[in-house]
């Protein structure tokens, strides 16, 4: 906003400066009697012209500086409408002046100078419009050198509207050595023709048409300078005028040079706009990722840019997946028959896809070859899209030429084919990536839904200690404990394992809670819990799934055990008064183990009584499993052994010497499979 | 892990080398799959080089128990390590599957 006031301000003291010279111009001539003293005329009028000059170039200045670069055309456009323009302002004043009829209306020194003044606004107005178009092409993708030259060169250029107040010869060698610093700025500056190189085809010849009629009427404002200057009774001479001649000479010699170049440019111009094209579809290609668009779409792209890159006349291109197996196919200008009697025939002349390009120059002059002689292809270049040193696809273009492809287009198209191959090694570590989160998030659901299934808290009453140690694998397992009290004295506790991992251990162990919650409340005897536990998980388990359970009612004031064991592993009971300890194994199958009805025939019910500081021991198979570096498991024995010593201690601390012992016996702090320890001690 | 299998006459016999986990379950589903589309009736599984089961490898042949039964396939194993006959007898399984110690027991029995 600020700038556009600025070039407001400017223009109008260029055009009040303007009218002060014409006006002074026609008091000198009319009245004789000038409205400034002759001693100080002239200085005032150069001071004038001076200012009208500068004024005007600042204007055109933040006027063609504000304008948006790129658009060349319309900047050229822009130069010769208002040439035109200014032209066919003067042509009207001159016919009118024919028109009159009168002779002295040409000779008369008031008219022709008043014209005269007109003819130097307009000039003026074209030269400081085209001087600063000028500047915009030349900086165009500007480097600091050219941005250096083109800005001292114009403020030399500005600074040499002092000239005004002197006299030049122009032709004076002295004068042109001096100036020829300006000279040179200039040619160097004009030969910035980066703009040149960015217009199409079509933009070019528009240039060059509109550079030449710019050249028309720059000749013929010169012409017109120099017939008034002919004629001769001007007080203001523009063709003397140093600064108006120099921009003059910069813009005549820019235009020439820049037709020339464009002229020279328009042979090798299709070329460069291939080039260009290329550009644009390594730019697409990499787009095409970035957007997320989907992988299917990228083949399209790549099949399409190498063919018009090429000028391929037909092309196929066959993507595998990471086994190897075909996943997409894609063909172009060729039907899938044609596609697969050429594989054939290639296949015959032992042409394997490898992971090398291959290029055939004439298949025609294979043998083999007949059946598709008709088609009419004759060279074939075949390129493997590799990644990682796997193949995941070949792209194949067919010419009707032979030896038709160079080898520009092949390095090209390499170029291409890496490019891709990057891009859809992307679109499989993305979509594996989002797989690998997916199935993460639905173990961590797995995991939480498993911890939920167990007890949040264990306590039986004050004559039985409790403890637990639980420790889930690096994988959702299927450990499960839980207890019931089915009246203050007696109480049902349960510890088993859910076979196999993951999700469906969870989904398995959560039938398992049901089953428990829903059976334990009939208080029936454990034998029949496990027959009516088996007939139920065995309906819904699948087939390879069981569970392994055992199931204890202890009664704290007979001080007795009732228990079935359903293929789980044997808990361990340790007598306090001789130190000795026993499993409590038996007859049991695993619940889901047996479909049919015969799963009472495996299963039994054991009864025992303990006293008091007696220590039950329960546990899941991860325990026992837990093996060294050598691969030896932990086993019974030991962790009988480990009972029996640790068995005067509270529960709480049995556990961790368990737990130590068997962490110390693995080398590891960390299970392979879950583990659960449970320890109940008797009072 | 490793599975071979060899026809025998009758009998169709099953080795498994190393760990029988969850991974390597699948192939011992497959040679038992292979065996049942054959139309073998007398299968017999040699475990003695089996080192280490999984409750998932136990699943592979309690998921044929029932077939076998209506079908009149019979299905031994022999020559378990102390430690792999540990695991299907605390399992129950020994009441299920018939275990005896020796190939040629085994084809008594089959």
């Amino acid at each position: 906003m600020v700038l556009k006031n600025l070039r407001n301000l400017y223009f109008i003291l260029a055009f009040v400066s303007w009218v002060l010279i014409l006006a002074d111009d026609v008091t000198v001539i009319r009245i004789a009697q000038p409205l400034i003293p002759l001693s100080f005329s002239d200085i005032i009028v150069n001071v004038l012209l001076s200012t009208f000059f500068l004024f005007t170039f600042l204007g055109f200045k933040i006027e063609i500086g504000s304008k948006r670069s790129g658009n060349f055309n319309d900047l050229l456009w822009q130069v010769f409408i208002i040439g035109a323009i200014t032209v066919l302002i003067s042509l009207v004043i001159k016919s009118a002046g024919l028109f009159n009829q009168n002779a002295l209306f040409l000779n008369d020194p008031l008219i022709s100078n008043i014209l005269y003044h007109i003819n130097i606004g307009i000039i003026t107005i074209f030269l400081a419009n085209g001087f600063y178009v000028w500047k915009k092409m030349i900086l165009y993708q500007k480097t600091k050198r050219t941005d250096v030259i083109w800005h001292i060169f114009e403020y030399l250029t500005l600074i040499s509207v002092v000239s005004n107040f002197f006299f030049f010869d122009v032709t004076d060698p002295v004068f042109l050595i001096a100036t020829s610093p300006i000279t040179i700025l200039g040619l160097v500056s004009a030969f910035n023709l980066k703009w040149v190189a960015f217009l199409t085809y079509k933009q070019k010849w528009r240039s060059i048409l509109l550079l030449s009629l710019i050249i028309i009427i720059s000749l013929s404002f010169l012409e017109r300078v120099y017939e008034h200057h002919i004629v001769s009774n001007l007080i203001i001479d523009l063709a003397d005028n140093v600064f108006i001649q120099a921009i003059f000479g910069f813009m005549f010699m820019n235009c020439i040079i820049a037709l020339l170049v464009l002229l020279f440019n328009l042979p090798t111009s299709s070329v460069f706009e291939q080039k260009f094209g290329e550009v644009m579809l390594f730019q697409k290609l990499h787009q095409s990722l970035q957007v997320g668009e989907k992988e299917e779409d990228m083949y399209e792209l790549l099949i399409s840019s190498s063919m018009t890159t090429v000028m391929a006349d037909a092309a196929w291109l066959e993507i595998r997946d990471n086994k190897g197996g075909l996943k997409a196919f894609q063909n172009s200008n060729i039907d899938e028959y044609d596609v697969f009697e050429i594989k054939k025939a290639l296949r015959k002349n032992q042409v394997n896809i490898s992971s090398e390009p291959q290029y055939i120059k004439d298949i025609l002059s294979y043998p083999h070859t007949e059946k598709i002689k008709h088609l009419d292809y004759k060279s074939f270049l075949l390129i493997p899209l590799t990644s990682n040193n796997q193949l995941i696809g070949t792209l194949v273009l067919l010419k009707n030429l032979n030896d038709g492809f160079d080898k520009e287009m092949v390095d090209i198209i390499f170029t291409f084919v890496s490019q891709a191959s990057i891009s859809i090694k992307n679109f499989r570590l993305m979509s594996d990536a989002i797989q690998t989160e997916r199935y993460q998030e639905e173990l961590k659901i797995a995991k939480d839904v498993q911890q939920s299934l167990l007890p949040a808290s264990l306590y039986l009453n004050n004559t039985v200690e409790l403890s637990v140690y639980s420790k889930g694998a690096k994988e959702v397992g299927g450990d499960y404990y839980d207890v019931y009290e089915l009246s203050p004295t007696r109480f049902a506790i349960v510890i088993g394992d859910v076979s196999g991992h993951g999700t469906s251990a969870a989904f398995n162990m959560a039938q398992m809670k049901g089953v428990f919650q829903s059976l334990v409340s009939l208080d029936l005897p454990v034998d029949e819990f496990m027959v009516l536990a088996n007939n139920a998980l065995g309906r819904c388990l699948e087939k390879k799934n069981f569970i392994t359970l055992s199931l204890f009612v202890i009664n704290t004031e007979t001080q007795t055990i009732q228990y079935a064991r359903a293929g789980h592993c044997p808990a361990i009971l340790i007598n306090s008064s001789d130190n000795t300890a026993s499993f409590l194994d038996g007859k049991g199958l695993g619940l889901g183990l047996s479909r049919n009805n015969t799963y009472e025939k495996h299963i039994n019910k054991y009864e025992l009584s303990y006293s008091k500081n007696d220590v039950l021991i329960l546990y899941t198979d991860g325990l026992v499993e837990a093996h060294n570096p050598s691969r030896d498991e932990y086993g019974y024995d030991r962790l009988k052994q480990m009972g029996l010593e640790s068995a005067s201690d509270k529960p709480r601390q049995i556990i961790d010497t368990i737990i130590e012992n068997v962490q110390h016996f693995s080398g590891s702090t960390q299970f392979e499979d879950d583990c659960t320890l449970l320890i109940l001690k008797f009072s | 892990m490793r599975i071979t299998t060899v026809k025998e006459n009758e009998y169709y016999l099953i080795a498994i080398e190393g760990d029988l986990d969850a991974s390597s379950s699948i192939q011992l589903d497959q040679a038992i799959e292979e065996a049942v589309s054959k139309k073998e009736t007398k299968i017999i599984v040699d475990c003695s080089q089996l080192e280490y089961i999984s409750s998932a490898g136990l699943g592979v042949f309690m998921s044929y128990i029932q077939d076998f039964q209506a079908n009149n396939i019979s299905l031994v194993l022999c020559h378990l390590s102390e430690k792999v006959r540990n695991v299907f007898q605390i399992l129950g399984l020994d009441e299920l599957i018939k275990i005896v110690n020796t190939k040629e027991e085994a084809k008594t029995i089959a």
